[in-house]
């Protein structure tokens, strides 16, 4: 039987990295006592995986995880045995069944929503100037070195209000723009100091583009 | 927790959860609740200190007091340090993020006297008097304990007391001591006079040294009426009604043993003459079977945790194994939760044991013959004899292992070079068994990998008197043992840093009047000197000269049974006498039998109840016991 869960990271768990995280949740799943698929092989593992690592720092309010467990377990009580004895900042805000057919969140998600705190106001006005570039360029590290590449097409929104900004962009397994690359190229655009410990990020969801169209939340 | 440290510097560090607690079964109080707060600190960094069994035990036990709450603190890595040295942040702990020097104790975890320069630091970061003269009625108790308590003396000036012994046996009593104090506003002298009457309790300032002109010791002389002349070791008697943590925290990061720890009895029945555990952990104390399976229950439960590990100093000498393993690989084999056992003595049971336990994979053999020929074997009382080194081998190679790993030491007193070209001989003769077993029964290839590491003669053990090799020979012996085992193809040699072990060595038998050369070389920047490319061994050179002493006072130096050494106030339960008879027939190449095959009157274990001698609580001197 295949589950999806919906859970964020918070506070308590910002800097814990993204393997850290798994372990923390598989101990998890053992402390709930719900049993979970394991894999073939020399080394059983788990089978579950989770959509789109955080940087360490950031927080969620949106991660999705999928498993498959060996018993037949209603969504709300995978949800509640989970809560029960998930650490502090890791709290499972909904769970559905998956059906054999769905595609594996890894491979599903597309867009992530976040709001970003900055160390400095930035005006509408500044907001729309940078999105009326016809291209907005950066360099982008790949596997054969440094490219120029145009992350227009990876914003799908971009607001500000005060501090604060709001934006949803490409983050998935084909097309990714990571957010503090999005913040850095508005930071120099506008001509602000970046210092990249000073952003703090919170992904609010995670989508998909359904029907070519509206965007979806994965459950 | 409520962070104290901004998040714009945790960004910056490296691994910035070693700062952050909030772990699974970390505990949350209300620090106004309580009326103790005892900050508990292994002065290394957070992924080591957190593998450490003992650390779980005491914090658990302390937060079962609804009085007292502890937290955990350690030495912080030097990139944080230097963040928090730049923006004046003094150290914290990990639950509340509260500073430690508002704690009413701060207490040291002494495992390494490799970490007591972290000591210093760790007091300095938190703000508070590096010497326990200096410290004021507002700065907390800072105490310690654990194995290196055992020789007090290298910490005296900056400890203000130390629990000898086990810490569940007397941390209570001094805590509820404390409460009392704490309310009736007393001054902490009247503190630590009151519990200097305690047994196991030894506050270094109540006793006053004398040297004579070479520096040794004229006298040990007690200069305040409440403190013992001799400090005992106090221990907990039985370990299946004792304190054993059911919730221990779940480390976030993935620490150096990272995983279910139980141990399955303290003190050991072997008598090594160079090892300081085996004689400074003794009685014999066992758990049951049920005991264990119960604790075990409770642990998989609450933790989630995916690897059992069963420690003690030789877990191969318990009885019920044969049924404990069983029932664990029953019950969580099917939990997918492995069970992994260090230190087994390899024989038909332990590989047969081994072979259930990984089904597909073979690991690796370990065995520690610790010296290269029966003659050192025997005067280190190592009870493993060539044949059965070969023997084990033997089953192994036929069973399709074929990764040996041998653990050896140089330096050991009375030592050649032929003990030095033993190990090598050895490793040819594992290589020739090898060869023996029939092509179709054994693996492909073998490998031998050695260790030797340098030997640092301990406090509390028959070699406490004899001489420590200087680096010069423990690098000439180095280069005589890789040489030789060159002409072994199938083997590989490791080397460990010989300038650490002689540091270790001058701590580890040191008098008070090396506690100003620890501070000088904690003043001259080291930190974490238990990693390699920490340690500098310059400063502690500097310091020395510096300070007008010598280095082979303490190490090369040759001790006489009549001396009078540093720790001889403190009674660790061995009799000195016993540890006397030991070294004596060391030198004649005699060996002790264990205590299984027959007791021979280490200590006295009775305990007085009620002015009456208890029964005695060595499970082995009572002739019970599982390990029978």
């Amino acid at each position: 039987m295949k589950y999806r869960a919906k859970f964020t990271k918070g506070d308590n768990v910002k800097f814990v990295g993204h393997l850290d995280l798994l372990r923390s949740i598989q101990r998890t799943i053992n402390r709930a006592g719900i049993f979970i698929k394991y894999s073939w092989g020399f080394n059983p593992h788990q089978v579950f995986s989770i959509a789109q690592p955080l940087s360490v720092g950031q927080t969620s309010l949106g991660e999705y995880m999928d498993f498959e467990l060996m018993e037949d377990i209603s969504e709300d009580e995978v949800k509640q045995k989970l809560n029960a004895v998930a650490p502090r900042g890791i709290e499972i805000l909904k769970v559905r069944r998956l059906n054999e057919s769905e595609k594996k969140v890894a491979a599903l998600v597309e867009y992530g929503e976040y709001k970003v705190i900055l160390d400095k106001d930035i005006r509408d006005e500044q907001i729309k100037n940078f999105m009326l570039q016809d291209k907005i360029e950066v360099d982008k590290e790949t596997k054969s070195g440094t490219k120029r590449v145009d992350i227009k097409g990876d914003i799908v929104n971009l607001k500000a209000q005060g501090n604060v900004l709001h934006t949803t962009i490409s983050t998935g397994s084909m097309q990714n723009l990571k957010i503090e690359l999005l913040v850095e190229t508005l930071y120099k655009y506008v001509g602000f100091e970046y210092d990249e410990y000073k952003i703090d990020v919170e992904r609010q969801d995670l989508y998909y583009m359904h029907e070519g169209k509206t965007l979806k939340k994965l459950i | 927790m409520d962070k104290k440290v901004s998040d714009y510097i945790l960004k910056q560090v490296e691994k910035p959860v070693r700062y952050t607690g909030g772990e699974y079964n970390s505990v949350v109080k209300n620090p106004g609740d309580v009326d103790i707060r005892f900050a508990f600190c292994f002065p290394e960094v957070y992924d080591i200190g957190m593998s450490y069994l003992g650390l779980q035990i005491l914090y658990g036990m302390l937060n079962e007091r609804s009085d007292t709450y502890c937290e955990r603190v350690f030495a912080p890595w030097v990139d944080m340090e230097t963040k928090m040295r730049e923006n004046d942040i003094k150290l914290f702990t990990l639950e509340t993020g509260d500073e430690v020097r508002k704690f009413d104790f701060l207490g040291f975890n002494l495992l390494y006297e490799m970490t007591y320069t972290n000591v210093l630091n760790v007091l300095d970061l938190s703000g508070i008097s590096i010497y326990s003269k200096d410290r004021g009625e507002d700065e907390p108790i800072v105490c310690a304990g654990g194995p290196c308590a055992n020789n007090p003396e290298p910490l005296a000036d900056f400890i203000d007391f130390f629990n000898i012994g086990d810490g569940e046996a007397k941390l209570d009593e001094v805590l509820d001591l404390y409460k009392e104090h704490k309310k009736s506003g007393g001054k902490r002298r009247e503190f630590l006079e009151k519990i200097a009457r305690l047994d196991g309790i030894y506050v270094p300032a109540f006793y006053d040294v004398k040297y004579n002109e070479y520096g040794t010791i004229k006298s040990v002389d007690v200069i305040n009426e409440n403190a013992k002349p001799v400090v005992g070791r106090v221990v907990v008697a039985d370990l299946n009604t004792s304190y054993f943590p059911d919730k221990p925290i779940v480390p976030f990061l993935e620490t150096v043993h990272n995983r279910i720890t139980l141990e399955v009895f303290r003190g050991c029945i072997r008598g090594c003459r160079f090892c300081n555990a085996g004689f400074m952990y003794r009685p014999i104390r066992t758990k049951s079977v049920d005991t264990l399976m119960k604790q075990l229950d409770a642990q998989v439960k609450n933790t989630g945790f995916e690897e059992i590990s069963l420690v003690s100093l030789s877990t191969s000498d318990y009885s019920g194994l044969p049924e404990l393993a069983d029932k664990i690989i029953n019950k969580y084999s099917k939990q997918h939760i492995s069970l992994s056992l260090p230190s087994l003595r390899i024989d038909e049971f332990s590989l047969d044991l081994m072979n259930r336990l990984q089904e597909v994979r073979k690991s690796g053999l370990t065995f520690a013959p610790e010296a290269g020929t029966q003659r050192m074997r025997d005067m280190i009382n190592k009870g493993l004899t060539e044949e059965e080194i070969l023997e084990g081998c033997r089953l192994a190679f036929e069973g399709g292992w074929n990764r040996v790993k041998l653990y050896f030491m140089m330096g050991l007193p009375g030592e050649t070079d032929e003990d030095i070209i033993g190990i090598a001989d050895l490793a040819r003769k594992i290589v020739g068994e090898y060869f023996k077993v029939p092509k179709e029964i054994r693996a492909n290839g073998i490998s031998i990998n050695i260790s030797a590491s340098c030997y640092v003669p301990k406090h509390n053990t028959p070699f406490q008197w004899e001489s420590q090799n200087i680096h010069e020979e423990f690098e000439r012996k180095q280069r005589l043992l890789r040489d030789e085992i060159k002409k072994v193809k199938q083997a590989n040699y490791k080397y460990h840093d010989a300038k650490t072990s002689v540091v270790e060595g001058v701590l580890s038998r040191a008098d008070r009047k090396i506690g100003k050369i620890i501070y000088d070389v904690w003043k001259k920047g080291a930190r974490f000197e238990g990693w390699s490319d920490h340690f500098d061994y310059t400063k502690w050179q500097e310091a020395f000269l510096e300070n007008g002493m010598s280095m082979d006072f303490y190490n090369t130096r040759k001790r006489e049974v009549d001396e009078i050494l540093p720790w001889d106030h403190i009674n660790v339960g061995v009799s000195k006498k016993f540890l006397v008879k030991e070294k004596e027939k060391a030198l004649r190449g005699e060996v002790t039998p264990n205590c299984k095959v027959k007791c021979n009157r280490c200590g006295d274990w009775r305990r007085d109840v009620g002015g009456v001698k208890s029964e005695s609580i060595c499970e082995m001197q009572r002739g019970g016991g599982i390990i029978l």
